[in-house]
């Protein structure tokens, strides 16, 4: 870029070239005109990463007497998994589907399986990336996070 | 880039520890692609007497709907995307009891 820049102020010292003519060239080879849409890096951090598991654990709470025989849960879900699972719902037979919505209707709950969309998934789990649930009690600590 | 499982490592047991097993899934799983295919002709049928029979009985109505599934165009394909969305899965539950652990790698 350096050489470019040299060769248009070469060409305005020697009157081949007018005055404007070199700014435009000149504006034309600064970094900042041609990607304007690249972050910098300070931008660039403040960009939250996107969440790839859905993370539960159980450790005793302060309260336990010993630590020793409580009961300890850790589980680790990759959130691609839930965009799977809707899609392999989407593949049941519509018989199947269709008794599975009225049991679930029974139940109170109006889920409409032929309209999950996994697309629509990618701004649940985007806004999913605040969520952190901590729920503390004298025997247990229980705490739901994505990471 | 979506990969399936390589490996599936489980480890269960009592009050009496005993070594977790490490399951080599990029062996076993084309292999049982292979027998899957070897035996469709078979299952397709089943899926087929299945389908009659399956007002009967619960656990007959669930084998004939998997079946049914595996076989219906997009069935596969979702299948894969399931399989593939695996890799990283733990599951983790120890008590004093024992330990229950399954992770997907």
């Amino acid at each position: 870029m350096a050489q470019n820049q040299k060769r248009i102020l070469e060409m305005l010292a020697n009157n081949e070239i007018t005055l404007d003519e070199a700014h435009r060239m000149l504006g034309a080879l600064e970094p900042d005109s041609a990607t304007p849409d690249i972050p910098t890096r300070e931008e660039a951090r403040t960009v939250k990463a996107r969440p790839k598991y859905l993370c539960v654990t159980v450790q005793p709470g302060p309260g336990h007497e010993n630590d020793d025989d409580a009961e300890r849960v850790n589980v680790k879900v990759p959130l691609a998994l839930i965009r799977s699972g809707i899609k392999f719902a989407s593949v049941l037979p519509r018989d199947v589907g269709d008794r599975v919505e009225d049991r679930l209707k029974d139940r109170g709950i109006g889920l409409d399986l032929r309209n999950l969309n996994p697309d629509d998934l990618d701004d649940l789990i985007e806004a999913l990336a605040d969520l952190e649930v901590d729920v503390e009690s004298k025997d247990e600590k229980v705490r739901v996070f994505v990471e | 880039m979506k990969r399936p499982p390589l490996f599936l490592r489980l480890r269960i047991h009592g009050e009496k520890r005993r070594p977790g097993c490490w399951l080599p899934l990029f062996i076993l799983l084309p292999l049982a692609v292979a027998l899957l295919i070897v035996l469709s002709p078979l299952i397709l049928l089943a899926a087929i007497i299945l389908r009659r029979r399956e007002r009967r009985n619960r656990k007959v109505q669930l084998a004939g709907i998997v079946l049914r599934m595996l076989f219906s165009p997009g069935g596969i394909r979702a299948g894969f995307g399931l399989l593939c969305s695996t890799p990283g899965l733990r599951i983790d539950v120890s008590d004093n009891d024992g330990v229950f652990q399954i992770s997907v790698i």
